[in-house]
């Protein structure tokens, strides 16, 4: 995938946090992580999402994206191999 | 030899993951008050655009359903308005005589509103939170109250940036919150479920009902759910209160703003 193609997509992604349901946002971000190889932005938007709508300064979504992260480039590997 | 390359390729994009998490908790940690502002800053003019496309297109649906059935809605809401019409004379005319005797004790009501319009409200957050258009420039602080009508209270302002605010609901997941039942003057610490909803557990010969109102504890009661469904177990000593805040807030646009 080409950085401007990965830039268009960060930034539909984007919108996506700020419009749409959070359950529909993390469908397509976990679409993306499956899809995209080494979709780092995952953990940049779990981020987002704490940032944005998190009262208590937790870090639950930024935690969640990046175990998911972490689980998908494991499981990718395998199924390589 | 290719099995090896990948395996490091693995490894090294593993830590860079972690590394980026770091990061990210770090920056959280040492600015997080001016990463909040940038970013709701950035999604400001999406929600707005976001909000007058969705009023825009809403009524789409309506356009199309048969007459003969807005007829009979129509009716419907007609008869409603009718009724609400002379609660609304009836609540007016208790609210006046409560705050005469308020003037009368001398406990003035000193608390001042804001209106303010919400950008962005659940399902957009994930953790029943709205965040609303006016900030420390409106001289917003954290702890002021936010109300979705003259008596409805629904959370509290928990961080504020210069042009918007980020408003926690009572019913957020797990978060506690006093409460008096208006018809026994009973305490109560009720627990968030989500979307608008409450529940607490009590003993079986507590005396609650369907419908009860359960109030804010401050000099102007406001109200925070009302009971709509209560949960009795024979095998249990206790007894499970599901209360939902009245209205819609997830449909509302405007909410007000005690200071």
């Amino acid at each position: 995938m080409k950085i401007w193609q990965r830039t268009l997509l960060f930034l539909a992604v984007y919108v996506c946090v700020l419009v749409l349901p959070w359950w529909l946002t993390a469908v397509i971000l976990v679409g993306l992580s499956i899809y995209v190889p080494f979709y780092v932005e995952v953990v940049f938007f779990g981020f987002l999402f704490d940032t944005l709508y998190n009262a208590t300064n937790g870090h639950k979504g930024l935690i969640v994206a990046t175990i998911f992260i972490l689980i998908i480039s494991f499981v990718r590997t395998r199924v390589r191999t | 030899m290719v099995l090896g390359r990948q395996v490091n390729q693995y490894w090294f994009r593993n830590i860079l993951i972690v590394l980026f998490f770091v990061s990210l908790i770090f920056c959280g940690f040492l600015f997080p008050n001016a990463l909040k502002n940038f970013f709701e800053t950035a999604g400001r003019p999406v929600w707005s655009t976001g909000n007058f496309a969705s009023s825009a297109f809403g009524n789409v649906y309506n356009f199309f359903s048969l007459q003969k059935n807005l007829v009979a809605r129509n009716k419907i809401l007609e008869d409603q308005v009718n009724t609400l019409n002379l609660k609304v004379i009836d609540y007016d005319t208790v609210q006046k005589e409560n705050q005469d005797l308020k003037n009368l004790l001398g406990r003035k009501d000193m608390s001042d509103r804001i209106l303010s319009k919400v950008l962005s409200r659940p399902p957009q957050s994930p953790y029943d939170t709205l965040v609303i258009d006016i900030g420390s420039d409106y001289d917003i602080n954290p702890g002021d109250k936010v109300y979705i009508s003259d008596n409805i209270i629904v959370g509290i302002i928990t961080n504020v940036t210069p042009h918007t605010s980020l408003v926690e609901l009572f019913s957020g997941s797990s978060k506690k919150t006093e409460s008096v039942l208006e018809r026994t003057g009973a305490s109560y610490e009720i627990s968030g479920r989500g979307g608008a909803n409450f529940s607490v557990d009590v003993p079986k010969d507590a005396d609650i009902l369907w419908g009860d109102v359960f109030t804010y504890p401050e000099l102007t009661d406001s109200v925070l759910g009302s009971v709509y469904y209560i949960d009795t177990n024979s095998q249990s000593s206790f007894k499970t209160i599901f209360i939902r805040t009245p209205g819609n807030i997830f449909q509302s646009e405007w909410v007000f703003v005690e200071k």
